[in-house]
């Protein structure tokens, strides 16, 4: 600051800045912003819109040189190739009377079963157990706590491509491989971590007071879990269940490698298309549309918890 | 009353009989026997592997050879381009998603309306399932209807398309510019919530401290994030040196390694040449690298967790 | 009903050799059934700790807690038929204000008819005069209703104790007073033994029939109201109840005949040796005047000693004020009346009636001498005044 002898007037006219106190200044500042704005809003949001307006095309639009970039004529061509094929992967020839022929080799409505089976297993595991542990760890202090929460923040950083190898010797060794249950239990334990940092949170925040309250209405330590933890943890449950499943759903090597083909889940049965030979895209947008759906509506679930389960609570607003 | 009825119940009195220095531990044990088996204990056993020949085909007959997995790390003829490309991508893609990631978030937090909303669709690309991502930025890039060369084609940057994808020179690119596409709205996010997070009252402070917008931003905001700031540069160097999904999807890695980074090639030497030993030396380098992040981002974690 | 009863209690936190806290120390008391006994201290003396032990949400390190004579040291809370009410309310945030209140109905027994619990809801509902919000969730209660429904939830089950811990502590200062009635009348209605925690000494002695005052875990002395404030057991309690703050000084003692010449630099004065129960001839005491005691010599004639003090700080309380003077660098306070023509720097004249003059040994800060002396009016100094309650009366500090 400067000495007190100073005008104000003059000091305060050497505090503006050319860009914030003058007219030129304030639109540049405008056209600025909204410049910054609309550029970074075409890069997130132009690939998303592509993707769209791609499953509504035609096959043959798909090919035009250059692309349209609004469809010429809507059609549900590429949603209804995926439903087709995968009917006729399912052994259906006619379906209602509808003849069925389909040249497309992607049976999308399987992979979502697999990784629905998948996802939900992953979750509950993740969610029953890493609760479970969440609540010890918060609520008790003993030896080797914060090398245990460190182990678990470390384990968070690890999973994919990492142990990939191993994990295949590991499943091999195990019997397991080409099969669910393999991938359940290695999601369970990819996820389990995140499930016991944001419900630790939780539990860090419960107040010890309604506990005790609930131990003077004479409740056992299970139904004061029953009747009192459980319904207030409900919406932390349910975020930290999105948040395996969306791993789950999401996973890419560990399908990969170990499963088969018959097997696989979304992530690489649609890898395996998308690298295929002549492509229709129409088809890839449509499917990638139908299985983002779940994702989707689970993210507007937990966008609330999305930054504490990502940082292990690390950030928080 | 009396208090005959001073009865436990039954897992009450079963967990009575475990020792007290062990009852604490039961409950936490299946997280960690799960990490343990499926995600340390394959850790472990990488270790071994990595100092065996051991073939995907031939597992059984699989010997001891030393370091010569490491040696071969040093003297693969690809592996200098691999590791280029991996400091390329993890540098310049984390830069490119950290600058980004702060002015979306800036703009989402002081500019623009909805910003629940607004936050919730640029946290789209993040949380869409990686292969189809993936899938949507091949297509764009793609060589013969790709959006991208069209649009290069109309502000005259080339004159023809280009197979970017398949290009010894450019395929690196493609990938990394869908990986910003993907950690930028994570960064965004983590810097709306740590913006969300200061006090108003700090600015009001400043600014009867007579500071400016900028010097406001200088030695207010900025220092209150710095931890913050922190784990997403930590976060994002994670995310981008364990990629894999959007290499794959796009490039394959390929054409010849032009477009591989670490992850890419282990996968190729364990899943496509078999060479499980060697691959297992290649995952012991990159386990290192996260080793390290993640001992700072742990370190910072503790740091924030002991500001609070 | 309960007669509560505490021998030798003590607890621990910790090991008690590494650095252990110990929070109550040997702590002993009787509540007679129906008693509502008041837990008062500073913070961090031990007072939670010890309802929470005598709920049984806490196990005592040593010493024994019986309800009746029958010992319940180990008796789990849920099977003491005890209700509590917490400080910040813990209201279960998920149920509405009916459910709060039918919760431990339930818990205490699964088969209880759901037309036996809702009546007694309504009950006690229209007891506490909320019948208007049982649908409402807590989080839509302001803090007197919140208030209203923990304590709705602790006689719901007629228990055989109420324990209070600070309930309320949360409250704004008006709210305060009337509930602190509403409780003291609805304790004496269903006439279960309470045990009522607060550090507030003026909430104490207006709702206790009994106060026991702790400090660093340790009963300092347990009586009534005016036992407290009359013959405070020590130099703590002394200090600790009543308000404004006793004044302090340290003095001399010494045996003059059938007189005790009392020496304490801002004034002399002689007792009455039957007054004070002092063994050596010269002691070293601490000598305690309240600032209710001190009156100014033109308001009333006290007979006792005068002290001449300046003026420093008259702060008004509407009906009087209090002075805030120094004498021979000391600080002294009083209270009084007749302070509208009183002008800040101005000197006047105190003086204080030798009844209700305290003296503390200097060593032990045990009381030599308290205020009341009812028993003693044969000592000759003069008419005894025995103000009934006079503790009671004083201010919120
Ligand atoms: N669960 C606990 N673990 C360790 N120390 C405790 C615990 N509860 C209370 N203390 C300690 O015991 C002492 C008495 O606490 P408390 O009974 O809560 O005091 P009060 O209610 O009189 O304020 C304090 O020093 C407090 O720090
Ligand atoms: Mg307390």
């Amino acid at each position: 600051m400067a000495a007190d002898t100073t005008d104000p007037a003059e000091e305060f006219g050497s505090n503006r800045s050319w860009l914030y106190d003058t007219t030129p200044g304030f639109y540049l500042r405008k056209v600025l912003i909204w410049g910054t704005t609309l550029g970074l809003s075409t890069f997130i949001l132009f690939p998303l819109y592509w993707m769209v307006v791609t499953a509504f095309k035609t096959t043959s639009e798909i090919q035009q040189i250059p692309p349209t970039v609004v469809p010429e004529t809507p059609s549900l061509e590429g949603f209804r190739l995926v439903v087709e094929s995968s009917l006729a992967a399912g052994g259906f020839d006619s379906f209602l009377g509808w003849d069925i022929s389909s040249a497309i080799d992607i049976d999308v409505l399987l992979l979502i079963a697999n990784s629905l089976k998948v996802a939900v297993g992953a979750g509950l595991i993740a969610l029953v157990f890493g609760t479970i542990a969440a609540y010890v760890l918060s609520q008790q202090e003993f030896r080797g706590k914060n090398a245990i929460m460190s182990l678990l923040l470390a384990s968070l950083m690890f999973p994919g491509t990492a142990i990939m190898v191993p994990e295949w010797e590991l499943i091999s060794t195990l019997n397991l491989f080409n099969s669910h249950l393999a991938l359940i239990l290695i999601y369970g334990a990819m996820t389990a971590p995140f499930v016991v940092w944001l419900m630790k949170g939780f539990f860090d925040d419960f107040p010890d007071s309604i506990l005790d309250a609930a131990r003077m209405d004479q409740c056992t330590p299970y139904e004061s879990f029953r009747y009192v933890i459980a319904p207030m943890a409900v919406n932390s449950l349910i975020a930290s269940f999105i948040f395996a499943f969306l791993l789950a759903w999401n996973e890419l090597v560990f399908a990969l490698t170990l499963l088969n083909q018959s097997k696989f889940t979304v992530p690489p049965g649609l890898l395996t298309f998308v690298q295929g030979f002549n492509t229709q895209w129409n088809v890839v947008a449509a499917a990638s549309i139908l299985v983002s759906l779940p994702v989707l509506a689970g993210l507007a679930y937990i966008q609330r918890y999305f930054v504490q389960g990502l940082t292990g609570g690390a950030i928080k607003g | 009353m009396s208090y005959a009825d001073q009865a436990l119940s039954s897992y009450e009195r079963a967990l009575g009989r475990v020792p007290d220095g062990v009852r604490v531990y039961l409950p936490i044990l299946p997280v960690l026997a799960l990490v343990g088996v499926f995600i340390l204990y394959p850790i472990a056993q990488a270790i071994w592997t990595s100092f065996t020949d051991k073939h995907l085909l031939r597992p059984d007959e699989a010997e001891f050879v030393g370091v010569e997995n490491y040696g071969e790390v040093w003297t693969n003829p690809q592996i200098h381009e691999v590791l280029w490309n991996t400091f390329v991508w993890v540098s310049v893609g984390s830069i490119a998603a950290i600058v980004i990631g702060f002015v979306l978030g800036w703009l989402l937090h002081e500019k623009l309306p909805y910003t629940s909303v607004a936050s919730a669709i640029v946290l789209v690309p993040w949380v869409l399932p990686r292969v189809v991502g993936a899938s949507i930025w091949k297509f764009m890039f793609g060589g013969s209807q790709g959006i991208i060369n069209e649009l290069l084609v109309q502000l005259g940057v080339i004159d023809d398309y280009v197979v970017m994808l398949g290009s010894t020179e450019l395929s690196l690119w493609p990938p990394i510019v869908g990986m910003v596409w993907r950690l930028a709205p994570l960064f965004a996010l983590l810097t709306l919530t740590s913006l969300k997070g200061i006090d108003r009252q700090l600015y009001e402070a400043a600014r009867m401290d007579g500071a400016t917008p900028w010097e406001q931003f200088r030695y207010v905001t900025l220092p209150m994030m710095r931890y913050n700031l922190v784990i997403g540069f930590l976060l994002m160097l994670i995310y981008n040196i364990r990629n894999f999904s959007m290499v794959w999807v796009m490039t394959r890695g390929g054409p010849g390694v032009s477009s591989s980074t670490l992850p890419v090639m282990i996968y190729r030497a364990a899943f496509v040449d078999f060479q499980v030993g060697f691959a297992s030396a290649l995952s012991m380098l990159l386990f290192a690298v996260l080793l390290v992040f993640s001992y700072y981002y742990i370190q910072v974690y503790d740091k924030i967790r002991g500001e609070f | 009903m309960t007669t509560l009863e505490l021998d030798g209690v003590t607890k621990t936190f910790g090991a008690p050799d590494a650095g252990g806290v110990v929070a109550v120390d040997d702590v002993s008391l009787t509540v007679d059934d129906g008693e509502f006994l008041v837990l008062l201290g500073p913070s961090g003396c031990g007072k939670t700790t010890t309802l929470r032990m005598i709920g049984g949400l806490e196990t005592p390190t040593e010493g024994v807690i019986s309800f009746d004579g029958t010992e319940v040291n180990e008796v789990k809370a849920r099977n003491r038929d005890v209700a509590m009410v917490f400080q910040n309310f813990a209201l279960y945030p998920h149920m509405n204000v009916s459910q709060n209140l039918g919760f431990g109905l339930r818990r205490e027994n699964e088969d209880r008819s759901s037309e036996e619990i809702i009546d007694r809801i309504e009950a006690v509902a229209e007891m506490l005069e909320i019948e208007g919000l049982l649908d409402n969730t807590p989080a839509a209660l302001s803090g007197g209703q919140k208030q209203r429904v923990a304590l709705g939830r602790a006689i719901i089950r007629e228990p055989r104790l109420f324990l209070f811990d600070e309930p309320l502590a949360n409250l704004d200062a008006s709210l305060r007073k009337t509930m602190r009635t509403e409780i003291d009348e609805l304790q004496s209605e269903v006439g279960i033994t309470s045990v009522y925690v607060t550090h507030n000494q003026e909430e104490a002695m207006s709702i206790g029939d009994k106060i026991a005052v702790m400090n660093d875990g340790r009963l300092q002395q347990l009586g009534t109201p005016s036992e407290v404030f009359n013959e405070p057991s020590n130099q703590f309690v002394a200090q600790f109840v009543g308000s404004p703050d006793m004044n302090l000084y340290e003095g001399t003692l010494t045996e003059n005949g059938d007189v005790y010449r009392v020496n304490v630099g801002i004034t002399e004065f002689d007792l009455p040796s039957g007054l004070v129960q002092a063994g050596d001839d010269v002691l070293d005491v601490v000598v305690g005047f309240r600032p209710q005691d001190l009156f100014q010599s033109r308001t009333r004639q006290t007979g006792g000693p005068k002290i001449e003090a300046d003026l420093r700080v008259v702060e008004p309380l509407g009906t009087e004020a209090i002075l805030y003077g120094e004498t021979e660098g000391r600080a002294i306070r009083a209270t009084d009346t007749q302070f509208h023509d009183l002008d800040e720097d101005q000197s006047v004249t105190l003086s204080i009636a030798p009844e209700h003059i305290y003296l503390f040994d200097a060593n032990t800060e045990e009381l030599l001498k308290g205020r009341l002396m009812t028993e003693r009016e044969d000592t000759g100094v003069g008419e005894v005044e025995v103000r009934d309650g006079a503790g009671a009366e004083v201010r919120d500090g």
